[in-house]
């Protein structure tokens, strides 16, 4: 069986998208629709009436007057009859009608009987339901012409009100949307205001300065300077310049004449993305940083830094106290002292001018030595007058530091200013050096521009200068030592010459002219040690010269060879070694190859590795026949005490010649 | 000629007593006339009364006038022919710093080779 048309219409996907746009079904109950109800019911004089929306699987009711279901099944529907309707849709008597004479709503108990319904047509002819009166009883005559035109005009009422609630949600719609969006704009912005503020306060609360910069590039692209987008009050403090000044301009045009570093870095690591630390100088204005720059998007970057301007000097300082306490130690003269000092200290301070002046007795006149200068700086070594620079000396004759921090300012130095302008002297300090209570020299450091001179640099230079007096110090004791070391040793040398003169006297009448050579023999060789001595200030003396000294003047060098490395021996060793080999040479003269004329001595020393040992050996040969002598007088036991008077000595007297090994450690031999 | 007379002279200038006793000593067992001087001022006195001496040996270090490096200087200036013999105590004489022909000797000397000199000298 054919469904009747009206049961296509409910399916029209058309109307059943346009129902949907109403967004009307399952809503609550509204006022206008319910007067509009109120008002058919009473215009047709119906018990029921009904604002009915057809969906694809019920009729749902916005408004009704005097029926409970809030909805239906369609198979009880009337109204889907409507949908199909040109017009308005009368039905007498439903029970009688073929289209609805089966309706369960008809058939049952308390049926209804007679329909009206005024179809709910869209603008676009689409019809959503109706809007209807029903009657319990069947009426014939079914509307009148009044009546019909009342629900005609109330249908259209119940479309104008469908429309205005569809618009008006729409609106809404938008509204809350543009609401909903507003607010989380809001709050995204609120949040960003947050973080913001949040990011700004540590901008500005930091203690590191920040530098926000961009690289700036000239006409061909080339990058050789950049400007500053933002700064913090870090920055300001840090460098020393009010932040407002340097926003906008470049590092060139806010730090004129700054080192090509300062550049060159910062736009390395803008293009090339990779962070760079650093600790640097700004000459200009003689401050260190150390920090660390990398790269934000584009041609920007970010900079976080310190000073550690105090830190650098510092370090500068203790290095500088270091270098000059090692190198000190290594020189030789004063003024090769004063001129190291004062390059040390002056590349330390970057300074202009350093030196060192002695004072005359008076105290009138400074002689300035020959001084170390930073390029482009005269040096001001002569003779100064204190009077021709103002009112300093007083201080320095009292023993006080004169510190300077600017002559033009300064009442000491601000009115004699042509002497200060011709060595271009800007600032200064003096530290005097005092002996026994009397200002002897000055320390003098000085440069060309005003420099506030702290109590660091002036500690470090009280340092510098005390180190110097005991670096000369020391070199002048050692001086003087050496002096007293040869004053003494030729006052030994006249003691000996006087022993020899009595001894010569006092000897005159012995018969025992064996006794008196002998003891003129020794006297000489150790006259000789003390010879030898004195060239190296008593210091040391090399092996080799010692035996040819000794045995050259006690017998036939012709006939001695003498071999052996260079090995250097201490004072006493020099003085035992000399009388030992004194006693050797004079027995082979007397008994051994030196008595005979073709006897030969061969004198070698060795160093043995592994024992460390000097090894002296007299091998003689050539001579006579040779034996132990019976009796030990003086010479043989001065032989056998050795070379430190501790023994270690091997004597043979083989047939062929006599032989003698000495044995000592090179550290005894050397350290006494 | 007479053994005296055959004899060089041989003038010991030191201003240290015992030591120009010994120096003496050292001349006369050598064979030569021995004539003393205690410095150079005395020496320049004798050397000018007689032309005989032929050599002169002197200390360098008196302290007191001219010493014994000037008194060479003097002698080798004055009396060209005279020889030199110069001894310190205290200075190590280069052969540079000598007067022509001069011989060092650094006190104490060995007496043989200041003899040996001596007979170089006059031989």
């Amino acid at each position: 069986m054919e469904p009747p048309p009206s049961l296509h219409a409910v399916d029209d996907e058309d109307r059943l998208a346009a129902l949907d746009e109403y967004a009307i079904l399952d809503t609550p109950p509204e006022e206008g629709f319910d007067e509009i109800v109120g008002l058919a019911a009473l215009a047709c004089d119906a018990p029921i009436a009904l604002v009915s929306l057809v969906a694809g699987d019920r009729q749902w009711f916005k408004a009704r007057v005097g029926f409970a279901p809030a909805e239906t099944d369609l198979g009880r529907s009337v109204c889907v009859h409507v949908l199909t309707e040109p017009d308005l849709l009368v039905i007498p008597d439903l029970a009688a009608d073929p289209r609805t004479r089966d309706n369960p709503l008809v058939t049952g108990g308390g049926g209804i009987r007679f329909y009206a319904g005024a179809p709910l047509r869209d603008g676009e002819g689409r019809v959503l339901g109706s809007l209807c009166v029903i009657d319990h009883v069947p009426r014939p005559g079914g509307l009148t012409a009044r009546q019909a035109e009342m629900m005609r005009g109330l249908a259209r009422q119940v479309m104008a009100l469908l429309d205005l609630r569809r618009l008006v949600s729409s609106r809404d719609g938008v509204i809350a949307r543009r609401r909903l969006s507003e607010r989380r704009l809001g709050e995204a912005h609120a949040r960003l205001r947050i973080s913001e503020a949040h990011w700004r306060g540590l901008f500005e609360r930091l203690n590191e300065g920040l530098i926000i910069g961009e690289v700036v590039r000239d006409a061909g692209g080339r990058a050789n300077d950049w400007r500053y987008l933002d700064v913090n009050p870090a920055w300001g403090e840090l460098v020393g310049i009010d932040p407002a000044r340097a926003i906008g301009r470049t590092i060139r045009e806010v730090l004129p004449g700054v080192e090509d570093e300062w550049v060159r870095d910062f736009v390395r690591v803008a293009e090339t993305g990779v962070p760079a630390a650093f600790t640097r100088h700004v000459g200009s204005i003689d401050r260190w940083y150390e920090g660390r720059a990398f790269p934000l998007e584009g041609d920007r970057f970010a900079v976080l830094f310190l000073e550690v301007t105090e830190r650098v000097r510092a370090d500068l300082r203790r290095n500088a106290l270091l270098q000059i306490g090692d190198q000190l130690r290594d020189l030789a003269t004063p003024e090769e002292m004063v001129a190291r000092a004062s390059a040390v200290v002056g590349r330390a301070l970057g300074a202009a001018r350093v030196g060192f002046g002695e004072l005359d007795r008076e105290g009138e006149h400074v002689t300035v030595g020959p001084d170390w200068t930073a390029p482009g700086m005269t040096s001001i070594a002569g003779r100064h007058r204190f009077g021709d620079y103002g009112d300093i000396r007083e201080e320095l004759l009292l023993g006080e530091p004169l510190v300077i921090h600017d002559v033009l300012d300064d009442p000491r130095t601000a009115r004699d200013l042509p002497r200060w302008r011709q060595a271009r002297i800007r600032s200064l300090v003096n530290i005097p050096i005092q002996e026994r209570g009397r200002t002897v020299a000055l320390f003098l450091v000085h440069d060309d521009r005003p420099r506030a001179w702290d109590a660091e640099t002036v500690g470090f230079l009280r340092d510098v200068a005390d180190r110097l007096t005991a670096g000369v110090a020391r070199l002048k004791a050692e001086a003087d030592q050496r002096l007293l070391n040869q004053e003494l040793s030729h006052r030994m040398k006249n003691l000996l010459a006087m022993v020899q003169a009595i001894a010569a006297q006092t000897l005159k009448g012995i018969s025992d002219h064996d006794a008196v050579a002998a003891f003129r023999g020794r006297l000489l060789a150790l006259a000789h040690a003390h010879d030898t001595l004195l060239q190296t200030s008593w210091a040391a003396s090399p092996l080799g010269a010692v035996v040819e000294g000794v045995l050259a003047r006690s017998s036939r060098m012709d006939r001695i060879d003498v071999s052996g490395p260079p090995v250097i021996l201490g004072p006493r060793a020099t003085l035992s070694l000399s009388l030992l080999l004194h006693e050797l040479a004079t027995n082979a003269a007397k008994y051994g190859a030196l008595s005979a004329e073709d006897g030969r001595v061969a004198v070698a020393w060795r160093v043995d590795p592994p024992t460390g040992e000097l090894v002296l050996t007299w091998e003689e040969s050539g001579g006579p026949p040779v034996a132990e002598p019976a009796r030990q007088g003086f010479g043989s036991r001065l032989i056998r005490a050795g070379l430190t008077g501790t023994g270690r000595v091997l004597l043979r007297y083989p047939s062929r010649g006599f032989s003698a090994e000495l044995r000592a450690h090179l550290e005894q031999v050397q350290a006494s | 000629m007479s053994p005296r007379e055959q004899r060089s002279v041989v003038l010991v200038v030191e201003d240290e007593p015992v030591q120009r006793m010994m120096a003496v000593d050292l001349v006369e067992e050598a064979g030569f006339e021995a004539v003393e001087a205690t410095d150079a001022a005395q020496a320049v006195a004798i050397l000018e009364r007689r032309p005989d001496i032929r050599v002169v040996f002197t200390d360098i270090d008196m302290p007191h006038g001219m010493d014994g490096m000037r008194l060479a200087a003097h002698i080798r200036d004055r009396w060209p022919p005279i020889e030199l013999i110069l001894i310190s105590g205290k200075r190590r004489l280069r052969p540079e710093d000598l007067p022509a022909r001069g011989v060092f000797f650094s006190k104490p000397y060995a007496e043989h080779e200041v003899v040996a000199a001596m007979h170089r000298m006059v031989a």
